[in-house]
């Protein structure tokens, strides 16, 4: 499903990113750790098509396509999401009307019939329940006001309503409680499917505790330097990332 | 006298008015020729006074202008077609001047047109409160020769169940259109009142307009006015809200139409323990110029006021607000906050906000702040990323931004009129950002 290639980024004329391999197939989960600074959240961004991103050498394949020639907007309609680590606040513009604009975008796209605002309202009650959000956040302007877990739990309800293909989480567990943790954890293991695959970008194992994921890569100085089964994980968790650079 | 040949018209105008004027009870000629004096001693606003600075009329002062009354190419039937669908008590000036065959008059409150008015009690209390020397030329120039208007009196305790819904309709080229919209709320009232003004598109005409609202202790007054005016049409509009104790108001002033506009609102706070909420949008394209001006009066003590005055502005449309504040002295307990937020939407747009603070009182709580921008591109990036548009994307950001605004009018069918106004103009703002 998604392949990178030797990608090469620079942010402000800085080289963030030194020739990244990765390949996710459908249907798998994986695990993106590494120290601050090591570029994951840049991986996040480049994929989505932030205009911050200059990309100055290398490839990214989704679905076959040259995903970096898309327009912001194309990727998300080719099914491509990311739930942002800093989800952005939009004042004044309703959380339901939004989700709807966003919903009815993708499902054009695809050629399927818009929704009108009760079919959708329906729609969102049943993805609500998925991440245990009250029907107040609905009416309240996008992310305005609500708290770090509120926010988070907002990103994995989009994602529930848009059904990406490729979810790509930006530490989603960062500033989480337990509880919250839990939720959107769950939120992400009810989207695991044979044709969706997912990327979790994480500092910390903890999310894996309630994520299993198929294979686990650490992130280094902009480039893949490890990659596992689960238990990579795990034996980071113990060791610390100066392990990894051990020779 | 101010011997300039462009206010002759003017002169000769009020000469004509003579017969008809002899209808009018002699305390209401004696205003009319005080304000007639006035204006003609001060003339139109230059372009060097400083509260004109970034609005120019000489479109207004070097235009003939025609004082009498036009008719209009509707039949004033047919302006009942300009009512949106929603539960008021609908009033129609044409041109204006009131137009009582077609407008509704509720039971329980009175309507009178400003002709009759003149002998009435309260109409009088009313207009002479309003009627001040700090008024300045224009408005002058509306209580020296404007003749047509409704005065709206709202008993003690009373709270008809909709509002009073105006509709200003303009179509006539070179009409000055001066009508005067009076509400006074008794005691403990409760009463909503709506200007609407729409204009002929492509008519260059004159609007300027009075409207005045006496607050008797604890009333309560919603007052709306969304200002859709042709194109070509100037428009200059006062309203001044004198409030007692306890007595509360919430203003919303939507500036959408017009070349040239401007809305002045003076809210002068006669007890202790009023409140007024005070709320603005301009939204500017081509080479519009809009602005608001505010001035509340802290006279008393234990007052609150709250304003937000919002502009977004595309092609190289101007907006201005100008927000005075002045707390007297003893006007302890004052809580004045004030918020001006400006949206540019291309390079040539341009905004202007000057607060002008004046505190005399000491235990006081004043606030005032002050923003011009662009849209952020990390809001655009994030509705992108969700599969919305560009265009799109940023219709939404600038509605959303314009919702603050709207979002404070309580009645629900006015909250969405105003919505949808404001998506109109955006939609056409969207071709100049």
């Amino acid at each position: 499903m998604l392949e990178i290639n030797d990608l090469h980024v620079s942010i402000d004329g800085k080289e963030i990113l030194k020739g990244i391999d990765l390949t996710v197939n459908a249907g798998e989960v994986h695990a993106i750790m590494g120290p601050n600074g090591s570029g994951k959240s840049t991986l996040t961004r480049v994929l989505a098509g932030h205009p911050s991103c200059r990309v100055t050498g290398g490839s990214v394949t989704y679905e076959g396509k040259d995903l970096l020639a898309m327009s912001i907007e194309d990727r998300a309609r080719a099914g491509v999401f990311l739930a942002f680590q800093y989800p952005i606040d939009i004042p004044g513009v309703n959380n339901t009307y939004f989700l709807r604009s966003a919903l009815n975008e993708v499902r054009r796209s695809r050629g399927l019939e818009e929704l009108d605002a009760v079919d959708f309202l329906t729609v969102l009650r049943e993805k609500m329940k998925i991440v245990e959000m009250n029907e107040s956040f609905l009416a309240r302007p996008v992310n305005e006001g609500f708290s770090g877990g509120e926010k988070k739990r907002n990103e994995i309800l989009q994602m529930a309503v848009l059904e990406p293909k490729l979810a790509v989480l930006d530490e989603t567990d960062s500033g989480l409680d337990i509880d919250a943790l839990r939720v959107v954890a769950g939120g992400v293991n009810r989207m695991r499917s044979p044709e969706r695959a997912i990327l979790l970008v994480t500092h910390y194992q903890r999310l894996l505790d309630y994520i299993t994921p198929d294979r686990v890569h650490v992130l280094m100085e902009g480039k893949v330097v490890l990659s596992g089964e689960k238990e990579l994980a795990l034996h980071l968790e113990e060791k610390g990332y100066a392990w990894v650079k051990e020779p | 006298m101010n011997d300039t040949p462009e206010l002759q018209p003017y002169v000769d105008a009020y000469e004509k008015l003579s017969p008809q004027r002899l209808k009018e009870p002699d305390w209401f000629r004696v205003m009319r020729d005080e304000a007639m004096r006035s204006f003609l001693d001060k003339g139109f606003p230059k372009r060097g006074d400083e509260a004109w600075r970034y609005t120019d009329l000489s479109a207004v002062t070097g235009a003939r202008f025609i004082v009498e009354p036009m008719t209009s190419r509707f039949v004033s039937e047919g302006v009942r077609f300009l009512k949106p669908s929603l539960k008021a008590n609908f009033l129609f000036f044409i041109n204006g001047q009131f137009q009582p065959h077609i407008s509704g008059i509720p039971a329980g409150v009175r309507v009178i047109p400003l002709p009759e008015a003149g002998n009435d009690e309260g109409f009088r209390r009313a207009i002479t409160r309003l009627f001040t020397d700090e008024m300045d030329s224009l408005q002058s120039l509306n209580f020296g020769l404007g003749m047509d208007g409704v005065f709206i009196d709202v008993p003690d305790g009373a709270a008809p169940d909709c509002p009073f819904y105006v509709i200003h309709w303009s179509d006539a080229h070179g009409a000055l259109c001066q009508p005067k919209i009076l509400l006074a709320a008794g005691t403990d009232a409760r009463v909503a009142l709506v200007e609407d003004f729409r204009g002929a598109e492509g008519k260059m005409y004159f609007s300027n307009t009075f409207t005045g609202a006496t607050l008797a202790k604890g009333a309560a007054v919603q007052y709306y006015k969304i200002q859709s005016e042709s194109r070509a049409s100037c428009h200059t509009a006062a309203m001044k809200a004198l409030q007692e104790e306890g007595s509360d108001l919430l203003s919303v002033s939507l500036a959408i139409g017009g070349k040239i506009a401007r809305h002045t609102l003076s809210v002068k706070f006669g007890g202790a323990g009023a409140a007024a909420r005070v709320l603005g949008l301009s939204l500017g394209a081509d080479r519009q110029v809009l602005d608001h001006v505010t001035g509340i009066d802290h006279a008393s003590p234990g007052c609150k006021s709250d304003q937000l005055f919002k502009s977004i502005l595309a092609g190289a449309a101007r907006g201005v607000f100008t927000g005075k504040v002045l707390v007297r002295r003893g006007a302890q307990k004052t809580d004045a906050h004030q918020s001006s937020k400006n949206l540019l939407l291309s390079e040539t747009a341009k905004a202007d906000a000057r607060p002008q603070l004046e505190i005399l009182a000491d235990d006081v709580k004043c606030a005032h702040g002050a923003a011009v921008g662009q849209l952020e591109e990390d809001p655009v990036f994030y509705l992108r990323s969700r599969g919305i548009g560009e265009k799109e994307a940023r219709r939404i950001l600038a509605a959303g931004f314009a919702n603050e605004v709207t979002d404070a009018i309580p009645l629900e069918s006015l909250r969405e009129l105003a919505g949808v106004r404001t998506d109109e103009k955006l939609g056409e703002m969207e071709a100049e950002a």
